[in-house]
C-alpha cells in the first residue's frame, strides 16, 4: 500500500466524519475520526524521509484526527513519537507542539467532567503585553465581565424587557442562565465561557428564552458590532437603545492597541473562524456608529468640545453625575453632569481605571457626552 | 466570454472532494448566496489585487435544504469552501488535490491537475473563510486576518488565502508570502 491510499482512505473517513458531526451524530462523527487517524498514520509510515512537507503535513494530521475523534492519550503519544524522532520539518514540530497544548487543555477538561459544545464561547486576547498562556489578571477580568455584560443584554432583549439605563440586570434575568468560567486551550491567552441552566426550572421562567436562542443570538450580535455596526447589527438589534448599549459594550471588548491588540469571540463547536473580531480599528469604526445611534443633545453658540483625560473616582448616575480625577499631582477632581445617559454596565468597569471622558463645556460646567477606557 | 464561478460537479475536477463533500458545498454556497441575491449574479474576482468580473449561478435552496444548512456559521464556512476552491480553479488553473486536518479545521491543498498523487511535495495551502453580511471592507479585513494567521501558524509552507464575501460579491485571493 501507498501514501496515496491510505491518505485517501483517510481522506474519505474525515470526510464523513465531518457530515456526521454536522449531522450532531458526536459518537459516529469519533469514530470515523479515529478510523481516520489509523489510516492517516499508516500514510506517514509510507512516506520516506526526504518528503519533509508530506511527512510533516501528514504527521500534523494523523495528531489531529486522533484529537477529533476524542482519544487525547493517543493523540499525545503518537505526537511525542513525531517529535521524539527529530526528522520533522520546524513547522510540523511548531504544529504538534500547538496540539500538544490543545490536547492537555482537553485531557485535563475530560478528567474534570467539562465537555465544550457548540455555543461555548472561547474568547481570546492578543498582542501588546498578552503573552502564550498569560496576560494582565485585571485586563482578563474585564472583558469576562464585558462578555457577561453583553450576555445579560442579550437575553434582556429577548424578553422584550424595558430597556435598563440604571442598576443591574434584574435577580430573575441573572439566574435564568448562568455563566461559568473554564479554562481554554492555550491560545495567545484564551478563555472559555459556557452559559448553564440552572438545574431546576421555575414556573415563572416558563416564557424564558432557549439556550441555543441566547447564544446564537449573542454571537449574532458581537459579530455585527465587530464587522458591520450600522447596517449589520440595526438589522439584528432593531431597538435604538438596545443598539446603543451593544454598542458601549463591544467597545469596552475592543483594544485601544496599548496593552492588547485583538480580541476574538469563538463557538467553541467550529473555532476554526472567529465569529468576531475586535481591533483597534473595531473601536474607531464602533465610535463612528455609537455618534449616529447616540441622540443629539441640544447646544447652545458657546459650547465648546473637550475631552477629559483621567481616572473614573466617582459615578452617580441616579443624580446625573460622575467624577474624574485628572492625571496631574495633585490631581483635580472634575464633575461632569448630564451623566444620566450613560449606561451602568458600559461605565461601572470603569471605576478607579484610565477614562476618556468626551464633553461638552458650558461655561464652568462641564457636560456627559460619552466616556471610553484608555486602557 | 462571461467567466463562470464553477460550482457544478466540483468532484469531477477536484480530487480532495468527493461526490458528498462537493454536493455539501455547492448546497451550501447556493443558500448563502440566496440569502442576498438571485441567481445569476455578477461578482468579482480578485488576485492578488487584480479584479475581474464572474458570473456566478446556482440553484435557489427548498426549503429542506435551507432547513439542512440552518447552522449560518456551518453553511458560511462550508459555501466559501465551495466558492473559493471554485476560485482558485477559474484564477490559477489549480484544483484541490489533498484535504490534510489540523487541530480546529482541515486545510485543503491545491496544485495544478495531478499534483498531490505521491505527496504534497509540490502542493499549496489554502486557507479558506467566508463572510456573510459584511461589506468589502469587512471582506479586505478578513483576508489580512487570514494572511495573518497563515504567517504565525504555518510559517514555511506556502499558502494563499481565499476569502468569499457572500453579500459583497467579492471572492479575494491573496498568496501568503514565506515567512
Amino acid at each position: 500500500m501507498s501514501w496515496d491510499l491510505y491518505h485517501s482512505r483517510s481522506e474519505r473517513l474525515a470526510a464523513e466524519a465531518e457530515a456526521a458531526r454536522r449531522a450532531g451524530d458526536r459518537g459516529r462523527a469519533e469514530s470515523l475520526y479515529q478510523e481516520a487517524a489509523i489510516a492517516e498514520a499508516e500514510a506517514f509510515d509510507q512516506l520516506p524521509s526526504n518528503k519533509q512537507r508530506s511527512r510533516g503535513i501528514t504527521a500534523v494530521s494523523a495528531v489531529a484526527l486522533w484529537y477529533k475523534g476524542g482519544e487525547y492519550v493517543t493523540a499525545e503519544r503518537l505526537a511525542y513519537r513525531y517529535l521524539s524522532s527529530g526528522q520533522l520539518s520546524s513547522f510540523a514540530e511548531a504544529q504538534l507542539r500547538e496540539l500538544l497544548n490543545v490536547l492537555w487543555s482537553a485531557h485535563a477538561a475530560q478528567n474534570a467532567g467539562v465537555r465544550f459544545v457548540p455555543g461555548d464561547v472561547f474568547v481570546s486576547v492578543k498582542g501588546g503585553q498578552v503573552i502564550y498562556g498569560g496576560a494582565p489578571l485585571d485586563l482578563i477580568v474585564r472583558k469576562v465581565e464585558g462578555i457577561q455584560a453583553v450576555l445579560l443584554r442579550t437575553i434582556e432583549m429577548l424578553l422584550a424587557r424595558p430597556f435598563r439605563r440604571h442598576g443591574a440586570a434584574g435577580q430573575d434575568i441573572q439566574s435564568m442562565f448562568r455563566p461559568w468560567l473554564f479554562q481554554a486551550p492555550a491560545g495567545s491567552y484564551q478563555f472559555a465561557i459556557r452559559v448553564q441552566e440552572p438545574a431546576q426550572r421555575e414556573l415563572w421562567e416558563a416564557n424564558r428564552p432557549e439556550l441555543g436562542t441566547v447564544t446564537s443570538t449573542f454571537f449574532k450580535v458581537l459579530r455585527a458590532t465587530a464587522s458591520d455596526p450600522e447596517t449589520e447589527l440595526q438589522a439584528i438589534v432593531p431597538d435604538r437603545e438596545y443598539r446603543e448599549a451593544f454598542l458601549g459594550l463591544s467597545r469596552n471588548l475592543a483594544p485601544t492597541g496599548k496593552t492588547f491588540e485583538r480580541l476574538e469571540v469563538r463557538d467553541a463547536g467550529t473555532p476554526a473562524e472567529p465569529i468576531a473580531s475586535f481591533a483597534v480599528e473595531t473601536r474607531r469604526q464602533i465610535n463612528a456608529a455609537l455618534r449616529k445611534v447616540k441622540p443629539r443633545q441640544p447646544t447652545i453658540v458657546t459650547d465648546e468640545e473637550a475631552t477629559v483625560f483621567g481616572i473614573l473616582r466617582a459615578v452617580h448616575l441616579d443624580q446625573d453625575w460622575l467624577e474624574v480625577a485628572t492625571a496631574e499631582m495633585p490631581p483635580t477632581h472634575i464633575r461632569i453632569d448630564e451623566a444620566s445617559e450613560a449606561l451602568d454596565d458600559v461605565v461601572g468597569p470603569m471605576v478607579n481605571r484610565r477614562v476618556l471622558v468626551s464633553v461638552v463645556r458650558r461655561g464652568p460646567r462641564h457636560l456627559y457626552r460619552d466616556i471610553e477606557l484608555d486602557e | 466570454m462571461v467567466t463562470r464561478l464553477n460550482l457544478q460537479a466540483m468532484h469531477e475536477r477536484h480530487r480532495a472532494l468527493t461526490l458528498h463533500v462537493a454536493g455539501g458545498y455547492q448546497e451550501a454556497a447556493g443558500v448563502c448566496l440566496s440569502r442576498h441575491h438571485m441567481p445569476p449574479v455578477e461578482i468579482t474576482l480578485s488576485d492578488d489585487g487584480v479584479e475581474s468580473p464572474a458570473e456566478v449561478t446556482w440553484v435557489p435552496p427548498d426549503p429542506r435544504t435551507r432547513g439542512a444548512w440552518a447552522n449560518a456559521t456551518d453553511a458560511t464556512a462550508a459555501g466559501a469552501y465551495g466558492c473559493v476552491i471554485a476560485g482558485v480553479e477559474e484564477l490559477r488553473q489549480f484544483v484541490a488535490v489533498r484535504r490534510a486536518e489540523t487541530g480546529t479545521g482541515a486545510d485543503y491543498y491545491v496544485g495544478p491537475p495531478g499534483a498531490g498523487e505521491s505527496d504534497l511535495e509540490d502542493c499549496i495551502r489554502l486557507e479558506v473563510s467566508g463572510v456573510d453580511a459584511g461589506d468589502h471592507r469587512e471582506v479586505a479585513r478578513r483576508v489580512l486576518q487570514k494572511v495573518q494567521q497563515a504567517r504565525e501558524g504555518k510559517s514555511s509552507l506556502p499558502a494563499l488565502a481565499g476569502v468569499m464575501g457572500f453579500s459583497a460579491r467579492l471572492l479575494v485571493l491573496q498568496d501568503v508570502e514565506e515567512a
